[in-house]
């Protein structure tokens, strides 16, 4: 068991090492738009709409990562005064809660990605971009966000501590 | 009159003093005040409940908006034959002639948005497009080089076959773009441009009155078959009619907004026939691009139209 | 229209659920679930995916990561050490001593920064540590000017907020920035001039620290040495966004880099700081996108019972449009309390604004004043982000956080009286660069 959660957490940590990354690449690619204007004029025609889907890519592929490393807000205070077993209870139904949030955005985005997919909707912009492909990426961050959520829920049954962030 | 039976909400994506918003108004007081109260619609303008404009097929298909406002170019990823009247320089400025051909293409809309479990209600389109810039554009010679905030696949590919360097960017950056000479000018109408307030920042306008958005009003087909006789002829009617509040607005609105612009201070320069034929040849090849993405029903309406204007 | 009680069920639940310590985002997206499914069954679902959709491909909003990540690279690469260090250098010896320069060097960050988060994070460590700790000064006075000083990130240029707030209110980005200056600077005044006073008639709140007064004219100058670096970032936001060569989004952009430029020039931009920034952005960014998706998810769910409308007849009902002003704030403050401030904010702009805009407030106006409340909302308690930040780096007790907060609360629940009373403190930038 806590094997399977260390697995499901290096999941968490690897999609939160893309989304970083992916943070480099926005940064980049938004400045040399700039400078492609401006200096080169020569317009890129595709950062506007590009640099919408790395956003969406940072978001989904963070937030399992954010659960895990505390980065998603909520009041405690209710549950730092209690203590032991009714703590433990509380937790494990915030983390239901959780939990069922995200099959509410698997489902909701998969809805959305099975139509762009089956009707080929193409972007509006000038790339005309299937939107499945940028799309699918909401549904995977919606399981890896289940699966983080699994994995604490699994660390909370054993009692046993977190694997370390890397 | 009737005890109120259904109630229902169309969501404008434009603000109350647009032509359609206007007519989607009218269409919602018209069809409550026919039906005695028995069909009342609420009507949330400016994009009110959020839903964007790509997405609104998909919203009015599953029925969470009854009726909405739709523009073609916004939609033509999803459906390409949405935006087939804008080509540019495909069908002159002629309300009369425009007006038939939509008639003519209104069977290929119905029967691609069937599909989708849509009835456009209405159609028409609005006024053409202008460039607007910092600087005078005298002939289309001024033109070159110039950076030029397009929007969507057509208007970009032809702003690059007349010579100029067109700019993605969204429509709230458009007036803090100008003002910082981050572009030099915009395709849009005089309307837009006056509420906008864009003429603060671009004082001229070079007229070539090419395209114009086509506005659609769409209502869920379900809840629309669902209506008892009476009820649905009410509604398809007034949404028929609807459409001709549009077309009606068409001229007077590029009157009034041209001179509250010149009373502004806006100069106008009217392209000369010389520089539209330019144009013209040079949007052939877009027209070209887009048919041959378009696939046969595309193919199909693009040649109604060519012989309509012929004739 | 389906039966309010349904809705105010729905709402129910969601304020247990956010009680027994849901995570915010998924609280208010189950609330919203829970508001929509009676209405309209399967098809909350799609509505779910489009909120997804749309929130996180929208060209406006793609300046929110930038913005933060130029705050975080700046703070990852010990910036904020070397800004606090030269900022105390630099004005040493006032009423207060230090703690004016975590109000002075907490001005200068949020001008580098889009978020209250960052600033209030790194400089309550360094201050507690230096301030608290090691010279035992008074620590509500030290964690209140922290925490405050912190909000001026929201309001200050740039801003994450006013992204959102223009988005919503298709006001310009550019224009609101401006309306946030005047204001936000006043308010950091107020603060120190708040700090000097409460020394001056408690010695004993600030050690007097002889060092202070010996510092030379020429070292206090050299404190700039360590401040230029923070002007530079400035003027490479602003005077791209301002100067005519980018949009603010692409000036986000310009920042980041040069933020990352600065770290790499002092050579403190080591692999483990770029990653931990990073990081940092991407925790930020999901968080706020997950709010801001869940509220208008929350959003769809008050117009399908209707609120828009029932809150027309009520503002129609209103004698003033100040008393509308009035009941907005009172609203907003208390549902503050227990509400997360940024996602409260979301759900109540779009119905709120066609209000305000009907009763004749300008809207760029409007949103300096929402900023300032916002910040209000930060630091007033149970539910005060920033309270929760400083009480996270420090270690120091809640109520201790709380207690040093709760003046500049009131000063900053002033300035927004203030700022009704002269609109033009919002107004007058924003015409003078932009006609
Ligand atoms: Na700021
Ligand atoms: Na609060």
């Amino acid at each position: 068991m806590g094997r399977l959660a260390a697995l499901l957490e290096a999941l968490s940590d690897a999609a939160g090492a893309v989304a970083a990354a992916a943070i480099l690449v926005l940064t980049l690619m938004v400045t040399s738009g700039v400078a492609a204007r401006r200096v080169f004029n020569a317009p890129f025609l595709f950062v506007e709409e590009v640099s919408g889907y790395v956003v969406l890519a940072i978001v989904f592929l963070g937030l399992a990562y954010t659960l895990r490393t505390g980065g998603h807000i909520r009041v405690d205070v209710v549950q730092d005064r209690l203590r032991g077993r009714a703590r433990t209870a509380l937790q494990a139904a915030c983390l239901l809660v959780a939990l069922a949030w995200s099959g509410f955005v698997i489902a909701g985005t998969w809805r959305i990605v099975a139509e762009y997919y089956t009707q080929s909707v193409l972007s509006f912009a000038y790339l005309q971009t299937p939107l499945w492909i940028p799309g699918s990426v909401m549904v995977v961050g919606g399981v890896l966000l289940a699966l983080q959520c699994l994995a604490m829920l699994l660390r909370l049954r054993r009692q046993c501590p977190e694997s370390k962030v890397r | 009159g009737h005890a109120q039976q259904y109630q229902w909400k169309l969501q404008s994506l434009l603000n109350a003093g647009h032509m359609g918003t206007d007519a989607e108004i009218w269409f919602a007081s018209e069809v409550e005040k026919r039906s005695a109260g028995a069909m009342k619609i609420t009507v949330y303008p400016g994009a009110a409940l959020g839903f964007g404009g790509a997405r609104i097929m998909t919203v009015v298909k599953d029925g969470l908006l009854e009726y909405a406002q739709m523009w073609g170019a916004h939609t033509a990823g999803e459906l390409r034959i949405n935006e087939v009247i804008e080509l540019p320089g495909l069908i002159p400025y002629d309300l009369v002639l425009r007006k038939q051909i939509v008639q003519t293409l209104t069977p290929y809309w119905e029967k691609a948005h069937a599909e989708r479990n849509i009835i456009p209600l209405g159609v028409a389109q609005v006024e053409p497009r202008n460039i607007y810039s910092r600087k005078p554009i005298t002939s289309l010679a001024d033109i070159r080089g110039m950076k030029i905030r397009a929007q969507g696949v057509v208007e970009t590919d032809f702003t690059k076959a007349i010579g100029a360097s067109p700019v993605t960017l969204s429509w709230e950056e458009v007036y803090p773009a100008l003002q910082q000479g981050a572009i030099d000018g915009y395709w849009v109408t005089h309307s837009a441009t006056f509420n906008a307030k864009l003429h603060e920042v671009a004082k001229h306008c070079y007229e070539v009155g090419l395209g114009g958005a086509t506005w659609f009003l769409l209502g869920n087909r379900r809840t629309i078959e669902a209506l008892p006789p009476e009820l649905k002829k009410i509604v398809l009617d007034t949404g028929r009619e609807a459409s001709g509040r549009v077309w009606d607005r068409v001229d007077p609105d590029i009157k009034t907004f041209r001179d509250r612009l010149a009373k502004d201070g806006m100069t106008f320069t009217q392209a000369s026939e010389q520089d539209m034929q330019v144009m013209l040849d040079a949007a052939q090849g877009v027209w070209a691009d887009w048919t041959q993405k378009g696939g046969p029903v595309a193919k199909e309406m693009v040649d109604k139209i060519k012989v309509a204007v012929k004739k | 229209m389906p039966p309010l009680s349904l809705l105010v069920g729905a709402l129910a639940v969601m304020l247990m659920l956010l009680t027994a310590g849901v995570w915010i985002s998924f609280a208010v997206g189950i609330g919203g679930v829970l508001a929509l499914w009676p209405t309209v069954g399967v098809r909350t679902l799609t509505l779910i995916g489009l909120q997804s959709w749309d929130t996180t491909t929208s060209f406006v909003l793609v300046a929110i990561p930038l913005f933060v990540f130029m705050g975080e690279v700046i703070a990852g690469a010990g910036l904020v050490e070397r800004l606090y260090a030269g900022v105390a250098k630099l004005i040493r010896g006032l009423p207060g001593d230090l703690v004016q320069t975590n109000i002075f060097a907490c001005s200068i960050f949020a001008a580098c920064s889009g978020s209250a988060v960052a600033s209030a994070a790194t400089m309550g460590r360094v201050a507690y540590g230096e301030q608290v700790v090691r010279r035992g000064y008074s620590a509500p006075l030290v964690l209140g000017s922290v925490a405050a000083g912190g909000t001026l990130g929201i309001l200050i240029p740039p801003s994450i907020f006013f992204i959102v707030y223009a988005s919503i209110s298709d006001q310009s980005v550019g224009r609101l920035f401006l309306g946030g200056v005047v204001p936000g600077l006043m308010m950091s005044l107020a603060f120190m001039v708040y700090v000097a006073a409460r020394c001056l008639m408690d010695p004993t709140l600030v050690p007097r620290d002889p060092a202070a007064r010996r510092l030379t004219a020429r070292q206090r100058l050299g404190g700039l040495r360590d401040i230029w670096p923070f002007v530079l970032l400035i003027v490479a936001v602003l005077g791209t966004l301002y100067g005519g060569i980018a949009t603010p989004t692409e000036a986000a952009g310009v920042g980041a880099s040069a933020a990352l430029l600065i770290a790499l020039g002092y050579r403190t931009l080591t692999w483990n700081a770029l990653a931990t920034a990073a990081l940092g952005t991407v925790r930020t960014t999901a968080m706020l996108f997950a709010v801001i998706i869940s509220a208008k998810l929350m959003a769809i769910a008050l117009a399908y019972y209707g609120v828009p409308s029932m809150m027309k007849q009520f503002a129609l009902s209103l004698a003033s449009p100040y008393l509308l002003l009035l009941l907005i704030s009172v609203i907003y403050l208390v549902l503050g309390t227990v509400f997360e401030d940024f996602s409260l904010m979301i759900i109540l702009l779009p119905f709120v604004l066609p209000r305000v805009q009907a009763a004749g407030f300008d809207l760029i106006w409007f949103g300096v004043f929402m900023t300032v409340l916002l910040q209000a909302g930060l630091l007033s308690p149970p539910v005060g982000l920033n309270l929760f930040v400083i009480q996270g780096v420090t270690g120091a007790p809640l109520l201790q956080v709380i207690r040093g907060s709760v003046p500049f609360l009131v000063i900053l629940l002033a300035s927004a009286v203030l700022l009704v009373l002269a609109p033009p403190l919002a107004l007058w930038l924003p015409s003078l660069a932009m006609g």
